[in-house]
């Protein structure tokens, strides 16, 4: 499993700087303490949504198991709501 | 020899050897008539010609309407009386008679120009009109911040925001919107409400609740930059006084055609003055229009 220290590593990698404005303004770079904040908040984002695909996952893959092993039964899994 | 009419250039030393030729070629400089100017008729030295100044040549300099400055001799300084009544970023010039002018300082935010006493000025928009505010492209950029400060103001009941070609590095990003207030400082808790999501090609339903978030959640998937998504959102309690905004958006990304509902209130009643828009996890790219509808 990834941790927030791995994956603040990782989304480093991906991003040496960090820049905020637009075409009109300009551009800036962030501060390095903007820069470790900005990582660290994208780093519990990316967890965040890992944990939360891994989750749907296994309810999915619980579902389909149950489904085989109730057919094999001979139960129809429709009839459960399943 | 020289003769009467000879002009000699060096007569001492013409007569310094009796009988010698002598230089008259300055007899050129002889004839002419009253105003004509000396003029070179070749690059020969000595080869000259009176002739007539032409017709257009600068004698002196006037100055005219918007312009100051001018003379008829020595170095002449001519100044555009127009550029230098410009004062400010954003001033304007109207005429104010005949060969005279002035200056207009720009307006507020969301006002339009418009005609008083004569005149133009600055003024509110007319009421329910549905005006432009801004519309700015970012590239790469960790947050919207700054970008969209200062859009929210007493002239305008609500607003309605359009999000063109937007895309993150990480396509499957959640968008985030923070609402901004007086510093500006970034409204970072309190977002209460849901998003729904549909995924493209199947009938799962989506639905996640926001309760007291850091920020609202309007899609699930941003998409990528090969299919950029777009959107739009509906904000209204921002207009200029304390109360808790609402926003009521729809989104839809355009990689795998995913569609997203969001409805969050944020019940940190504030007067806010703009928002940011984020990724959960990247940089985003895109194009976003604020438009302010005119209370009634």
């Amino acid at each position: 499993m990834t941790t927030l220290k791995d994956m603040i590593a990782i989304i480093k990698a991906e991003n040496p700087t960090l820049q905020v404005g637009d075409d009109e303004q300009g551009y800036t770079q962030l501060s390095a303490t903007e820069y470790e904040a900005q990582v660290t908040e994208w780093a519990q984002g990316r967890l965040e949504k890992e944990a939360k695909q891994a989750e749907a996952n296994a309810i999915a893959n619980a579902k389909s198991d149950a489904v085989v092993k109730l057919t094999a039964l001979g139960i129809d899994p429709k009839a459960l709501g399943l | 020899m020289p003769t009467s009419a000879s002009l000699v250039t060096n007569l001492p030393a013409d007569f310094n050897t009796f009988g010698q030729a002598v230089d008259t070629s300055m007899s050129e400089l002889l004839g002419g008539t009253t105003g004509q100017v000396l003029s070179k008729t070749s690059a020969t030295n000595m080869d000259f010609t009176w002739v007539t100044p032409q017709a257009g040549d600068i004698t002196g300099v006037t100055a005219g309407t918007g312009i100051s400055g001018g003379g008829t001799s020595g170095d002449v300084t001519v100044t555009n009386s127009m550029a230098t009544a410009i004062t400010t970023n954003g001033d304007l010039i109207y005429g104010t008679g005949s060969g005279t002018f002035t200056r207009r300082g720009i307006g507020s935010t969301g006002q339009v120009l418009t005609v008083s006493g004569g005149v133009p000025a600055w003024a509110a928009a007319s009421s329910g009109a549905m005006m432009l505010i801004t519309r700015q492209t970012f590239s790469n950029v960790a947050t919207t911040t700054t970008t969209f400060d200062s859009v929210f103001s007493s002239t305008y009941g609500s607003y309605y925001v359009v999000i063109e070609s937007l895309y993150a590095a990480t396509g499957a990003d959640d968008l985030h919107l923070q609402w901004r207030y007086a510093g500006p400082t970034t409204q970072a808790a309190s977002y209460f409400g849901n998003d729904v999501g549909v995924e493209s090609g199947t009938t799962t339903i989506t639905n996640s609740a926001q309760s007291n978030t850091a920020q609202s959640v309007l899609t699930r998937y941003i998409g990528p930059s090969t299919n950029p998504g777009q959107g739009q959102f509906f904000a209204y309690n921002l207009s200029g006084v304390s109360a808790e905004p609402s926003l009521y958006a729809n989104y839809a990304e355009g990689g795998r055609g995913s569609t997203s509902t969001a409805s969050v209130q944020c019940l940190a009643g504030r007067i806010y003055t703009g928002f940011l828009l984020k990724s959960s996890s990247s940089n985003i790219t895109g194009t976003v229009s604020v438009y302010g509808l005119v209370k009634a």
